[in-house]
C-alpha cells in the first residue's frame, strides 16, 4: 500500500506521465532510440528521489519501444532497433490502408506482451536472487564474463569485433582509482579522471553524438519530415484479431521475455525470433511478410516483453540484459542502489516500486500509444536537421548537468567520435557500454578471486556453478564455429 | 529477369565494397595494445607479506596483450580480404581524397568542431546566447532555413534552459554578460 501512495505522489506521478510522453516523441523519431530516450533521461532523474527516477526511465523506455513502430509502420523507417522486425508486415497492411489498425494491434500486443514480461520478472527475480547469494569471486567473474560475450555474440556485426569492443570497455573502465590499491591509472594528470570516466556522458556520446553524426553524414534525409500520414485506430475492432491469434501472443511474450532475459540480447533480438518462430508455427506462414496479423502481433508482442525480461539478469546479478538496462544499472548506482542479490533484502521497497511502476506503465501505455499514434499521423513533424539540434543541445547539456563539469562535455564528444568510428567499422557499441559497466565487477572479482586462492586459477574451474559458467561462456564463443566445423567435415565425402 | 540480376550483382559488389574496411582499423588496434602495455608497464606491483599478487597493472596487461592479438587477427583478415578482391581497393590517397570532397564527412567535421568551440563559447557568452549561435549555425549547415534555424535555435534554447536552469537547478554557465535563466 505504501508503494502505491508513493508512486501517487506527485513528486513521482508528474515525471512519469511526462517521460512516457518523451518515450512517445523519442520513439517515433527515426534517429532518437529507446537507449538514446534513457540515455537522455537520466541526467533529468539524477535530481529526483530513485523511484522517481526509475518511474521515469522505466516508463520512457517501455514507451519508446512501442512507439518505434509507429514510424516502422507509416514509413518502412523503424524509430528503434527493436522495431525493425514490425516493418514487415506492418508497413504491408499500411500500404493497404490498414496502418492505423496495424498499429492498434501492435498497441495492445505490446501492453500484452509488457504485462506477461513484467510477470514473469516478479515471479522469477526473487527466488533467483536467493540462489545468486551463493555465489562467490568465481562466479561474479564468469558470470561478467558470460554477459560481456552474449552481448559480443548476439549483437549485430562481426562477433569478433564485438568482443574486441567489451574489451575496449573493460579497458576504459581501468581509468581511475585503482580498485584495491587505490593507485591512479590511466589519468594522465587530470583530477576529473581520478574517479573513472563518466559514465552518463560516455553512454550520451556513443549513443546520442554518434547517430547525430551518421545521420549529418547523409545529406538526403536532412530535411525529410519524419510523418505525414493520418490513421484510423479502434481499440474495439483489433481485439477481435488478438483473441484469434491469443497462442501467437502468449508464446512471442514468452520467447521475448527469455530472450531478452540472456545478456547482450536485447529487444531487437527477440522480437526477430519471435517473427521467426511465429511464421515457423503458423498454419499460414506463406502470408508472413504482405501485411499478416501473425506478423504484426509476434514482434510486437516479443519487444516489449524482450524488455522486461531484460530487467531478470540487471535486478539479480547486476548484469544488464541490454543497452537499455545497462544505463538503468548505471543509474541505479548513481542513486546509491547497488542491483544484485542484495537489493532483494536491502532495498525490499524500491524492487517492489519497480515491479509496480512496470505493471502500471504496461497499463498506461495504451493511452500514451494512442496520443502518440494520433499526433504523429497527423501532424507533419520536425524535420530531421531540427531533431539532430536538440539531440546535440541536450547531449552537451546532460553531460554538463550531472557534475557540472564542463570536462564530461568533452568526455562525450570523444566518446562519439569512438562511437561514430566503431559504427563505420562494424563494431557494435552494447557490448561497449557493457564493458564500461561490468569492467569493475569483473577485475574485483578476478583480483580478488585469485588473491583468496594464492594466484591459483584452478578453483575458478572446479566450483560447480563456475565450471558451468566457464563451459557455458566457452560454448558461446566457441560452440558455434566447432559446430560448423564438425557440420562441414561430415559433409566432405 | 536480367535486370534483377544485374540489380543482385550491383547490390553483393556495393556490400562487399561496404565490408572492406583498410588497414586503419588493425594498425590503430594494434597501437592501442602496445600503449596499454606500455603505461601498464609503469604501474607498481601489489607485493603482500612478500608475495607477488595481482595488482593495478594485471588487469590491463591481459587486455593490452588482447588488443595485441586481436591486431593481427583483424590485419590477417584485412590482408586476405585485399588478396580474394576482383576490384582493386582505392588507395589511402583515393580514400582520403573521396572523405575530403564528401559534404557528409564535412558537416561530421564541421559539428564537431563546433561542438568543441561550443564549450568556450558558452563560458563566454553564457549557455542561452552561446546555445542560440551553435544551434543556427548547425542548423544552417544541415540545409535548414535560415528563419527555421533562428526560430527553432531560440525555443530549443529557452525549453532547454528552463528545465535544466529553472527546473533542476543546474548552473548553466552564465558568461561575461550575466545572462542565464
Amino acid at each position: 500500500m505504501d508503494v502505491v501512495v508513493q508512486l501517487l505522489h506527485p513528486s513521482v506521478l508528474v515525471p512519469w506521465m511526462l517521460a512516457m510522453l518523451f518515450g512517445i516523441f523519442a520513439g517515433a523519431t527515426p534517429g532518437l532510440t529507446a537507449t538514446m530516450a534513457t540515455a537522455l533521461i537520466v541526467p533529468i532523474s539524477y535530481y529526483m528521489s530513485p523511484v522517481a527516477g526509475l518511474a521515469m526511465i522505466i516508463g520512457a523506455t517501455f514507451t519508446a519501444i512501442f512507439a518505434g513502430d509507429i514510424p516502422a509502420t507509416f514509413l518502412r523507417i523503424p524509430g528503434t532497433p527493436a522495431s525493425s522486425a514490425a516493418i514487415l508486415d506492418g508497413f504491408e497492411m499500411n500500404r493497404r490502408g490498414k496502418g492505423g489498425f496495424a498499429l492498434t494491434l501492435d498497441l495492445l500486443c505490446s501492453s500484452i506482451g509488457g504485462l506477461i514480461g513484467v510477470a514473469i520478472l516478479i515471479m522469477v527475480a526473487p527466488p533467483l536472487a536467493r540462489i545468486a547469494l551463493r555465489f562467490s569471486s568465481a562466479e561474479y567473474f564468469w558470470l561478467g564474463l558470460f554477459g560481456l560475450s552474449m552481448s559480443a555474440v548476439v549483437s549485430k556485426g562481426n562477433t569478433f569485433r564485438g568482443i574486441i569492443a567489451a574489451a575496449f570497455g573493460l579497458l576504459i573502465s581501468t581509468v581511475g582509482m585503482d580498485v584495491t590499491t587505490g593507485h591512479p591509472r590511466f589519468t594522465f594528470g587530470q583530477l576529473e579522471l581520478l574517479s573513472g570516466v563518466g559514465f552518463i556522458p560516455a553512454m550520451i556520446g556513443l549513443f546520442g553524438l554518434s547517430e547525430v553524426l551518421k545521420l549529418a553524414s547523409d545529406p538526403a534525409t536532412l530535411n525529410v519530415p519524419s510523418i505525414t500520414q493520418s490513421a484510423k485506430i479502434s481499440l474495439l475492432g483489433a481485439l477481435p484479431a488478438i483473441w484469434r491469434h491469443k497462442i501467437t501472443v502468449i508464446r512471442s511474450a514468452l520467447i521475448g521475455t527469455f530472450t531478452g532475459s540472456l545478456p547482450g540480447a536485447g529487444a531487437d533480438i527477440a522480437a526477430w525470433v519471435a517473427y521467426g518462430v511465429s511464421k515457423k508455427a503458423s498454419r499460414e506462414p506463406e502470408k508472413f511478410g504482405s501485411g499478416s496479423e501473425e506478423g504484426v502481433i509476434a514482434p510486437t508482442s516479443a519487444n516489449n516483453a524482450g524488455l522486461a525480461g531484460a530487467w531478470i539478469p540487471a535486478l539479480v546479478f547486476g548484469i544488464p540484459g541490454d543497452a537499455v538496462t545497462a544505463i538503468v544499472v548505471g543509474a541505479m548506482l548513481m542513486y546509491g542502489l547497488r542491483p544484485g542479490p542484495l537489493i532483494f533484502e536491502q532495498s525490499r521497497e524500491i524492487v517492489d516500486s519497480i515491479f509496480m511502476i512496470a505493471v502500471v506503465t504496461q497499463i498506461l501505455l495504451i493511452g500514451a500509444g494512442l496520443l502518440g499514434i494520433r499526433a504523429f499521423s497527423r501532424i507533419l513533424r520536425l524535420p530531421r536537421n531540427a531533431v539532430m539540434v536538440i539531440v546535440l543541445l541536450f547531449s552537451a547539456v546532460g553531460s554538463f548537468a550531472l557534475e557540472n563539469s564542463f570536462f564530461d562535455i568533452y568526455v562525450m564528444i570523444a566518446f562519439g567520435i569512438i562511437g561514430f568510428y566503431m559504427e563505420k567499422n562494424d563494431v557494435p557499441l552494447p557490448p561497449l557500454i557493457l564493458g564500461l559497466i561490468l569492467g569493475p565487477m569483473v577485475e574485483r572479482n578476478l583480483r580478488v578471486g585469485l588473491v583468496r586462492t594464492h594466484g591459483d586459477f584452478l578453483p575458478f574451474f572446479t566450483r560447480p556453478i563456475s565450471a558451468v559458467l566457464a563451459a557455458a561462456l566457452f560454448i558461446t564463443l566457441f560452440g558455434g564455429p566447432i559446430w560448423n566445423l564438425i557440420k562441414g567435415r561430415l559433409k566432405q565425402p | 529477369m536480367s535486370n534483377a540480376n544485374n540489380e543482385n550483382t550491383v547490390s553483393e559488389s556495393t556490400q562487399i565494397d561496404r565490408k572492406h574496411y583498410g588497414p586503419t582499423f588493425p594498425i590503430l588496434l594494434g597501437a592501442l595494445g602496445a600503449w596499454t602495455l606500455y603505461l601498464s608497464a609503469q604501474l607498481p606491483d601489489f607485493i603482500q607479506r612478500g608475495r607477488q599478487l595481482p595488482g593495478p597493472r594485471y588487469f590491463p596487461t591481459i587486455l593490452g596483450i588482447f588488443f595485441c592479438v586481436a591486431a593481427v587477427v583483424e590485419l590477417v583478415r584485412y590482408l586476405r580480404q585485399r588478396r580474394n578482391r576482383t576490384v582493386p581497393a582505392p588507395s589511402i590517397r583515393q580514400r582520403a581524397f573521396a572523405v575530403m570532397q564528401d559534404w557528409g564527412s564535412h558537416s561530421v567535421v564541421l559539428i564537431l568542431a563546433s561542438l568543441i568551440v561550443f564549450v568556450p563559447l558558452i563560458r563566454y557568452v553564457g549557455f542561452i546566447a552561446g546555445g542560440i549561435v551553435f544551434s543556427a549555425l548547425v542548423m544552417l549547415r544541415l540545409r535548414a532555413k535560415w528563419y527555421n534555424a533562428i526560430i527553432l535555435s531560440v525555443v530549443v534554447v529557452l525549453v532547454i534552459a528552463v528545465v535544466f536552469g529553472m527546473l533542476f537547478r543546474v548552473p548553466l554557465p552564465r558568461g561575461a554578460f550575466g545572462i542565464a535563466l
